[in-house]
């Protein structure tokens, strides 16, 4: 097991981020994510929410391993834990901690395949940040564009942005 | 977004909407009134299960590292 985790601050407040977090794909960085599907959602007592997601990617597996059936899955398993904390300090900003333990079943990974493991997770990570601000980029934008449009209308900013929501 | 069934798509952007507007204009304002989406998650689900049930994706039936970790961090999100 090996044990990756960094931590990333974010220009914005908590509130949008998580609500870009529900909405991060499709996003132009992260192509092979061909579907989202919510498997359960629930609210417990303690009014903390629960989503259960399956994401769907397709990456494209070369020929010569699809003719000699060689399935990773078997061998490699990535744990990834992504946690948005608003920060303890600036509550227009949020914090970003992602940790990652990769398991390899059977096989003794040597040092380096791991170190190049850790590589992909990371540089994955900062494609990861750089949607996330490509979608709070994109809700803010069509907030504004709503506000001028609205003419009047008394709508907080989180109310636009579920409502452009439902315009897509 | 595209759902893992073709035939499921369409109501999962329902869903989706339903539930992304729920999300911002009540459960992140501490409104504790119920979820109105409910009856569009069934439907939506259904039709994932049946989508799901000839070859469930083998994680699935793994328990998730992380769930045995609990974060350290209350009040934040973990996805």
């Amino acid at each position: 097991m090996k044990i990756w985790s960094s931590e990333h601050v974010l220009e914005h407040p908590w509130e949008m981020v998580t609500t870009a977090a529900m909405q991060k794909y499709p996003n132009p960085m992260n192509p092979r994510v061909v579907g989202v599907d919510v498997l359960d959602r629930h609210v417990d007592p303690s009014r903390k929410l629960h989503s259960h997601r399956l994401l769907s990617t397709e990456w494209g597996l070369p020929s010569i391993v699809k003719s000699t059936n060689i399935s990773f899955t078997n061998m490699v398993s990535v744990d990834e834990r992504l946690t948005y904390k608003q920060h303890p300090q600036d509550p227009e900003k949020t914090v970003l901690t992602q940790e990652a333990i990769i398991t390899v079943k059977a096989v003794s990974l040597s040092s380096y395949l791991e170190g190049l493991m850790a590589s992909s997770i990371s540089s994955n990570a900062n494609k990861g940040r750089e949607a996330m601000e490509w979608v709070i980029h994109k809700l803010n934008t069509k907030i504004e564009d709503l506000a001028v449009s609205a003419r009047g209308s008394i709508r907080t900013p989180m109310a636009a942005a579920a409502a452009l929501v439902e315009k897509k | 977004m595209n759902s893992v069934g073709e035939a499921c798509t369409d109501m999962k952007r329902e869903y989706d909407q339903c539930f992304n507007r729920w999300f911002a204009e009540k459960f992140l304002k501490g409104d504790g009134s119920g979820d109105p989406c409910t009856d569009l998650f069934k439907r939506y689900q259904q039709c994932v299960q049946v989508s799901l049930a000839p070859d469930p994706p083998r994680r699935l039936l793994q328990p998730a590292l992380f769930s045995a970790i609990p974060p350290k961090l209350p009040g934040c999100l973990s996805i």
